[in-house]
Order: structure tokens, then C-alpha cells, then sequence
């Protein structure tokens, strides 16, 4: 089997566009949790809002300026992450997208310009509103002419989006694959999640660039070692366990291996076994399968750099100097559940 | 690449403006009958085109394991044409001991919840809407249903591709079995019939006031659609150690992406007819005895379509015939694909080919060889076509079990 390793990397985040500013941020500490600033109805509460972003700094296709915000973040972070790995995006280049929401600033927009009837509303706002309207965009700005999917999912879906493109890469049918997830704060979905207990949501975009091991032209950050995910609605605990076991045995690890594990769920300790865990929510807020994209480009930096920031750390006890494997992973209620491992490269 | 499992289709369902059930459907798909009607559900009277393939005899269907009975029409109808496609499969007694990929398309997912939650919001407040209506509106929460309903595990994959999701669907259920992830496999789309919707086709001036006409040189706009399209797929090994029926085998899958525009085909069709090489490479290049076209109708849709058919099959092309289904249950979006499978799948089990209905006038664009009445025909191998915004394109092959 081909192994395969992550080679770029793209960030649009609350607290930096760019895999620099967004590592900076990170070791500082720097929360990216304000106020809300650009919906009149949320201005008391914070989230992870992106500001003073420009997509013309990314994209130079004016076509876009009037998509989504949703679809501009993901332009801006494949355009980084394609810049990072120096690529060339080509008929086999295929590109999987992992969203949970959609564009819903202009589904509401549409649909109450609809209602009220006398609005003029623009067709734009429903082509731009279907769920596959942001890997479009991508693959019209880009010239993706490989397959491109959407995946829709809660905080799994980028990690779903990485499995697909692990099937197009190790089957052939691809030879360099783009994963990304976006998200956008809006009105409504900002309130029902309120309304739920769930607060400091976010939204901005991660994009990385998996390869095959013998096609790099660049040093990578790191091997995707293994990947695996379950839904066991009736044993959600179970479906965990036996996710981060069958991820471990695709890498060949054992738990002990791990140097380091970072995910937003409450794990339990007997798994864990003191290993440290960390979370990049606590300063960028949750943006569901954009956070769990932006847990693998933080782990790939980790790798890469061999620093553990300290700011996003818990149980620092048992920090190894030599970080080789981490892990990423989570499980909701409903008891989906996934793993991932990033290993370094050699 | 290397195939060495082999992928058949041992159940079916579909759940179609025709009615529920796939002896109904194939019965009135195989005699040309329209079930497109003036739209009832809402107020389409203001929209251009106020017509579209409704499920009038279908409200909801019985829940036994979910406690939240109030489930969006979408999950409504993939749990109940799952469980008809699990029934015909005989799987039934045994699906919740095995490990099962459930592989689905949409477009919408809960729209019609989420169109109400909007209204409400209007009404009420965003502070009084009611919050139940959105825990349905994701457009996973659909396939979350479903597991909860027949108490399954394994994991699910939920692609929204426009209308290209539900052979997405197929396809990737297909390569799960076949690359060895999983013996077993729930595939295949859903959506609704949605105000906002049609509102949105209408406002591209993509809907036609008239009749659906594909390939017809007066052919002015699509019909939407709703429904359901489930298949079960099996390893065939594993299909074999429990004597399962096998109706047909998935042969082969190609994809590919426009990177043109958002709404509108690449005219040419090349990157289309990418999608059909690869389908027809994976599948070892068999002779093709029947084409299910997308077929939609549109302007743009037909002749592109029409050009990356005569790419692939050059001289051919004249050799096979072609046809649509949209004209007589519309189109089903996130469903078209799954439910064209099946209908593909039947003609090769039926030895029959379904006409092109509301054809009249021919198009030097779309000189396709169009099936204009019902014939029979010894069907065995069948390609499934389906394109979708955002540049989307798949295709399916799909075989006699031999």
C-alpha cells in the first residue's frame, strides 16, 4: 500500500489567515473569541468570527467576490494550502469537501426574499445556496477537473472528506488530492445552537494537500498513518474505543505510541492512559467539521515542528521531547466517532 | 487497479411519483406514463412552471425504534424506501449482526423543516421558533434516522453533488465493497419537493411551463420531482453464503468535475464524457445496450449531454438506444441518480427499455438514437449518466449477473 503524506497546508481562521499567523497565534495563545460584529442580531454574544478578510488577496477570479463567505474562506484556504506545496493542479487532481451547514447566509437570504415576495432576489442566492456551491466554486476557480465531492456531516465530515481522497489516492483514480472544510456564522444557526447550550461557534476554513509518499516534490509534514470511522448509535462508547483501535492497528501503533492526542471530546482516562490532550477550540471556537480539519493541519505543524504549544495543552505531566505520533479524534452523542493518526516523516 | 471483489445488487426500493414500490414503478416507467401534475403541496401557481412528480399516496411511514416521531418528510422517505430495499434484499433478520456503509445523496436534506423553522422565525421571533424543527434539517441527520430506526452500525458517508449525489452514492458504496471495507452496503439518494426549490429552478428559468421534452428540439426546461431511490449491495460472496436474489452487478463508476460554471454544463461534454470513459474502462469496456440518460430537459443539459455521448461512442452512438425517465416522474435532484440506477438495473431484469416520453420534434443537437415507444430488447448492460451544479459528473455501469 502507497503511503501517503500531508504536504500543504491553508488556514483561514478567528485567529490568523495562514499556517503562520494561525502557529503564531497558537503558541501566543491568542484567542480569536470576540464579540460578534457582522450580524446585528448577535452583537452581545462571542464567537469566532473572521475579519477584515479580502478573497482578492487569494483569488484573482472576480467571479467570486460576490459568492458566499462560506465559499470565499474555502478559496483562500486551497489557494494557501496549493501555495504551500507548490502543486500543480491538474486533471487528477481531485478535491473533497467537508461541511456541515452549507452557505445558509444566502439560504436565508433566498428563501425570506421568497416570502416577503415583493424583494428582488437575485438567482444567485439559490445557485450559491446548494451544499455543493463551495466545491464548485473551488473547482471552477482552481481548474479541478478530477473528481470533486461535498460531504455532509457534523465534526467527522473533513475526516470523512480524507478517507474518500485516501480511496482516490491509493486506487489511482486521483494522483494529488484537496481536502477541505468551511463554515460560516449565520443568524439562525447561531441562535438554535444557543438555543441548544452550545456557544462560541466559529467559522473560517482549513485546506490540506495529501499525496502519495513517492510523488512529493517537497518535504512533507507528515504521513497519514491511519484513519478509521464508526457510527454505533446504540454504543457510542464501544463504537470510540474500537474507532481508535482499528486506527491504531492501520498504523501499526499501539496507544502507548501516542504522544499526544488532540481532540474537543471528553475522552475516557482508561483510554487515554495519561496521554496529553489538547484543543484548538478554546481559541477559535467550534466551526464543527472545519475544527476537526484545522486539529489535523495543528498536529501536522506539531509534527513538523516538534513544539507542543502550551497554551492548548491539558495534562502536561507526561509531555514527550519527541513528538512522532498524534492523534485526532472525536465522538458525539449520537456516537459517531473518528480517529485519525499523523505520524512524522523520516 | 485492481477489482477482485465483485459488487451485485441484491434488493431494491423506490419511491416515485408513480407510487411506492418497484412493481408499480417499473410497471408505468415500462408503459410511458406521466405522474407529473400540478404541484399541491404549496402555492406554485406564481412560479412559470407549477408542475413536478409529487408522492400524493405517501405522508410518512411507521417509526418503530426513533423516539422523535417528528421527522422531516426527507427522513420519512429514505427510511421507508430503505426498508422496502432491505426487505426485497432478505437481509432483514440479519443487518444489525453485520458492520453496514450507508451511502446517500441529497441535495435538500431537511429543507422543507428548515423552510418552516424560517417562517416560524418570521412569525414568532428568532427566539420563539421552534427549535425541533431544525434537528432534522442537516443533511446527515436524514441517514442518523435511519441508523437509529433498524438499530444498525458501521458508518455512513452522505455526498451532496447536486444531481450527480445519488450515483455519487452508488459509486461510493460500490468502491467500499469492492476495495474491501465492507461486505455490505445501504446506498443510493433522496429529496423532496421544496418551495424553495422550485422557486430557485424557476429563477434560472431552468423549470418548464409545459411538458418535460429531453432531447426534443422544443424542449424548454426540467419538472421536479420527489422520492427515493435505495439499493442493497453485497459483496458477492457474501451475497452468495446467504443465497441472496441477486438482480444485477455494479460494473463500473467514473466521476469527474466541470470546472466550468456553476449552473450550466461545460458545453462540450468532454470532462462528461471523462466521467463515462472511466465508468466504461472500470467496468472493462462491455458493449452497452441501453443508455438511462440524465435527460433533463434543460437546453444546455441535452446537447452537452448528446456531445459526450457521441465523444465516447463515436459511430456507435447511433447503435444504442437512449432515454429519460424525468418526463415521467421529474427530477428527483439528490435522488435521480440512485433512482435511474434501479430503473437501469430493471431494464436489464425486464428486458425492456422505457420510452422517452413527450417526445415530438427532432433536434440536430441531441441526434441521439431516442427510444420514442417501449421496446423490448435483450438488455445487459446498461450505462446510467448524471450531471449536476457546481460542474458535477458521474456515471454507472451496470450488468446482467452472469
Amino acid at each position: 500500500m502507497k503511503r501517503l503524506v500531508l504536504t500543504g497546508l491553508g488556514v483561514v481562521s478567528p485567529i490568523g489567515t495562514g499556517k503562520e499567523q494561525f502557529w503564531k497565534s497558537v503558541v501566543e495563545g491568542a484567542s480569536g473569541i470576540r464579540k460578534i460584529t457582522k450580524i446585528p442580531s448577535l452583537t452581545e454574544y462571542y464567537g469566532g468570527e473572521i475579519r477584515g478578510f479580502d478573497v482578492d488577496k487569494y483569488v484573482d477570479d472576480r467571479r467570486f467576490r460576490r459568492a458566499a463567505d462560506i465559499s470565499k474562506y474555502a478559496l483562500a484556504a486551497i489557494k494557501l494550502a496549493i501555495m504551500d506545496t507548490a502543486i500543480e493542479v491538474a486533471d487528477n487532481t481531485s478535491l473533497v469537501m467537508g461541511i456541515t451547514h452549507g452557505a445558509l447566509n444566502y439560504t436565508q437570504e433566498y428563501h425570506w426574499g421568497l416570502l416577503k415576495e415583493s424583494a428582488e432576489v437575485s438567482p444567485m442566492l439559490f445557485s450559491d445556496s446548494v451544499l455543493n456551491a463551495p466545491a464548485g466554486n473551488a473547482s471552477i476557480c482552481f481548474g479541478i477537473n478530477g473528481p470533486v465531492h461535498t460531504i455532509i456531516g457534523g465534526a467527522e465530515a473533513s475526516i470523512k472528506a480524507i478517507m474518500l481522497e485516501r480511496q482516490l489516492l491509493e486506487k489511482g483514480i486521483a494522483e494529488k488530492s484537496i481536502v477541505v472544510s468551511t463554515e460560516e456564522i449565520n443568524e439562525l444557526a447561531f441562535s438554535c445552537y444557543l438555543r441548544k447550550g452550545m456557544n462560541q461557534l466559529s467559522e473560517g476554513s482549513c485546506a490540506i494537500v495529501i499525496e502519495k509518499e513517492d510523488d512529493v516534490k517537497s518535504q512533507p509534514y507528515c504521513y497519514i498513518a491511519g484513519i478509521s470511522s464508526l457510527f454505533n448509535p446504540a454504543s457510542p462508547d464501544t463504537a470510540l474505543t474500537d474507532a481508535i483501535n482499528q486506527c491504531l492497528q492501520k498504523a501499526g501503533l499501539k496507544i502507548k505510541d501516542i504522544d499526544i492526542v488532540i481532540t474537543d471530546s471528553r475522552l475516557p482516562d482508561t483510554l487515554l492512559n495519561n496521554i496529553p490532550i489538547g484543543s484548538i477550540i478554546s481559541l477559535t471556537g467550534n466551526a464543527f467539521s472545519v475544527t476537526s480539519l484545522c486539529h489535523v493541519v495543528l498536529s501536522a505543524i506539531i509534527i513538523k515542528t516538534g513544539v507542543l504549544p502550551n497554551a492548548i495543552i491539558k495534562n502536561k505531566t507526561f509531555m514527550s521531547d519527541n513528538i512522532k505520533n498524534v492523534m485526532v479524534c472525536a465522538s458525539d452523542r449520537e456516537g459517531i466517532v473518528f480517529a485519525i493518526i499523523l505520524t512524522s516523516y523520516n | 487497479m485492481t477489482l477482485n471483489r465483485r459488487v451485485v445488487i441484491t434488493g431494491v426500493g423506490i419511491l416515485t411519483a408513480h407510487g411506492m414500490g418497484k412493481e408499480i414503478n417499473w410497471g408505468k416507467m415500462k408503459s410511458g406514463t406521466s405522474s407529473i401534475a400540478e404541484i399541491k403541496s404549496f402555492d406554485a401557481f406564481k412560479y412559470r412552471g407549477k408542475y413536478g412528480g409529487e408522492l400524493r399516496e405517501f405522508t410518512s411511514t411507521p417509526l418503530y425504534k426513533i423516539k422523535n416521531k417528528r421527522l422531516d418528510r426527507a427522513s420519512h422517505l429514505l427510511i421507508h424506501t430503505a426498508r422496502e430495499a432491505i426487505l426485497d434484499s432478505g437481509i432483514n433478520n440479519k443487518i444489525k449482526d453485520r458492520d453496514v456503509f450507508l451511502s446517500f445523496g441529497t441535495t435538500l436534506g431537511g429543507m422543507l423543516s428548515g423552510e418552516v423553522f424560517h417562517k416560524e422565525v418570521l412569525r414568532k421571533g428568532l427566539d420563539r421558533a421552534t427549535l425541533s424543527l431544525v434537528s432534522d434539517y442537516l443533511a446527515h441527520y436524514q441517514t442518523i434516522n435511519l441508523f437509529k430506526e433498524f438499530e444498525l452500525k458501521g458508518d455512513f458517508s452522505v455526498c451532496s453533488n447536486a444531481c450527480a449525489s445519488g450515483t455519487n452514492a452508488v459509486g461510493h458504496a460500490f468502491n467500499a465493497i469492492r476495495y474491501g471495507e465492507y461486505d455490505l452496503a445501504i446506498c443510493g439518494g433522496y429529496d423532496t419537493m421544496s418551495e424553495f426549490t422550485l422557486a430557485g429552478f424557476n429563477s434560472l428559468m431552468a423549470v418548464t411551463p409545459h411538458l418535460c421534452r429531453p432531447f426534443d428540439k422544443d424542449r424548454d426546461g426540467l419538472v421536479l420531482g420527489e422520492g427515493a431511490g435505495i439499493l442493497i449491495l453485497e459483496e458477492l460472496k457474501y451475497a452468495m453464503k446467504r443465497n441472496a436474489q441477486i438482480l444485477g452487478e455494479i460494473a463500473g463508476y467514473g466521476e469527474s468535475s466541470d470546472a466550468h460554471h456553476i449552473t450550466s454544463p461545460e458545453p462540450s461534454g468532454l470532462s462528461a464524457a471523462k466521467a463515462i470513459k472511466t465508468a466504461l474502462l472500470d467496468a472493462g469496456h462491455p458493449r452497452i445496450d441501453y443508455i438511462n440518460a440524465h435527460g433533463t430537459g434543460t437546453k444546455y443539459n441535452d446537447a452537452m449531454e448528446t456531445n459526450a455521448i457521441k465523444t465516447v461512442f463515436g459511430k456507435k452512438t447511433k447503435e444504442i438506444p437512449v432515454s429519460s425517465i424525468k418526463p415521467m416522474v421529474g427530477h428527483l435532484l439528490g435522488g435521480a441518480g440512485a433512482i435511474e440506477t434501479i430503473v437501469s438495473l430493471f431494464t436489464i431484469n425486464y428486458k425492456t427499455i422505457p420510452p422517452n416520453i413527450n417526445y415530438r420534434t427532432h433536434d440536430p443537437e441531441c441526434d441521439l438514437n431516442i427510444a420514442k415507444q417501449t421496446a423490448e430488447s435483450d438488455i445487459k448492460t446498461v450505462l446510467s449518466n448524471s450531471f449536476g451544479f457546481g460542474g458535477s459528473n458521474a456515471a454507472i455501469i451496470i450488468r446482467e449477473y452472469q
